[in-house]
């Protein structure tokens, strides 16, 4: 008939008029996705994520902090053990009149008393000194962490160590 | 009586059955995925370990085979670095970088404390760090990089080895080139 249009030579493709979708490349990408996601699985998960507004320093070192008591000195308040000590320009204030921190330096002694009276329970003869790790800000002055350092030591830690975020390329 | 064609020859109008079985794979691919991102880390902390002046917390100080030479670093925010030994004073003074600002000298620090270490304190592990009040914490953690030097992984494979770095046999042990125990002290004034 003229003027009809013409029946359609183009045939659609096969899976088209199955209605399925190949899964086999989906499964091959989710694998690949799996397998990097593992890698950087961690169970400790991240340091830094207790106190806001804390930017670390970038550091070269490999040694990892593991499970240690950690201050975080943050731009605005200061967190140990996971709490709310202080803010920080009262720290600030306090370093500035002692050596020392003192409403910082009240909750570590007590978390030194329990520490030391958990070894005694367990019945530890020789345990290992007691640790702890400091966040601090990127931007503060080293007054104030040579503050918090000296407190942790006044406490009782003996084994003081700062934290920084790995960069092995920053020296390049 | 006529038989229907088989299965086979229908060609690829059916899905291929053996993509049904990945079916439930990808269900469970599924649920880990949002869970493993959740527990991804993609940034590692480190701790660079400090030790105590003797006065405030019982620090060591120890320099170790009854050798009590001291090298010292101090970091002054107006007049860079300077390195104390025995008495000899070396200044690094602040340098301007690209964009005009003044930094420290970290590689003159690095190279003349590599010189030192290969010269005279091929033994020593031990350095103090007098750091003034006004250097930003940032400065300070760089500074601490470079006195420790680069950075290598060992495994302890020997009794002595294990005697030296103070791990047992099998343990991996991070080795620092120049001088990894560094002890916070006060600045000096120059």
């Amino acid at each position: 008939m003229p003027g009809a249009p013409a029946p359609s030579k183009i045939r659609r493709p096969q899976h088209e008029e199955d209605g399925g979708v190949k899964i086999t490349s989906l499964m091959d990408m989710m694998v690949i996705i799996l397998v990097f996601l593992l890698k950087t699985f961690s169970t400790q998960g991240d340091l830094s994520s207790s106190a806001a507004n804390l930017v670390l320093p970038h550091s070269n070192v490999k040694d990892r902090p593991g499970m240690v008591d950690r201050v975080a000195v943050g731009q605005d308040l200061i967190y140990f053990l996971e709490s709310e000590v202080m803010s920080t320009p009262d720290a600030i204030a306090e370093k500035t009149r002692n050596y020392f921190i003192p409403t910082l330096l009240a909750p570590m002694k007590a978390r030194i008393a329990e520490i030391i009276e958990m070894d005694a329970r367990a019945g530890r003869d020789n345990p290992d000194p007691p640790k702890i790790v400091i966040l601090a800000h990127t931007q503060h002055l080293y007054s104030l962490i040579e503050g918090v350092v000296a407190t942790a030591g006044q406490a009782g830690y003996q084994d003081v160590s700062l934290a920084a975020l790995q960069d092995l390329r920053k020296w390049e | 009586m006529a038989f229907p064609p088989s299965k086979s020859r229908r060609g690829g109008k059916d899905k291929d059955p053996g993509e049904d079985h990945l079916i439930p794979i990808m269900n469970l691919m599924v649920i880990l995925i949002p869970f493993l991102l959740k527990a991804a880390v993609f940034v590692t902390t480190v701790a660079l370990q400090v030790t105590l002046p003797a006065s405030s917390a019982g620090g060591s100080g120890d320099s170790g085979g009854g050798d009590n030479r001291v090298l010292m670093v101090s970091v002054n925010n107006e007049n860079g670095f300077a390195i104390i030994n025995e008495g000899a004073v070396l200044e690094y003074p602040k340098v301007t970088d690209s964009n005009g600002n003044k930094v420290f000298d970290f590689e003159g620090l690095s190279t003349k404390l590599d010189e030192i270490k290969t010269l005279y304190y091929e033994d020593h592990n031990e350095i103090y760090l007098g750091v003034q009040p006004d250097v930003l914490y940032a400065d300070v953690i760089n500074t601490m990089d470079i006195v420790r030097g680069e950075t290598n992984s060992l495994t302890i494979e020997s009794e002595e080895q294990a005697a030296l770095y103070d791990s047992a046999v099998g343990t991996r042990v991070n080795v620092y080139s120049l001088f990894p125990n560094i002890i916070f002290g006060a600045a000096i004034a120059l």
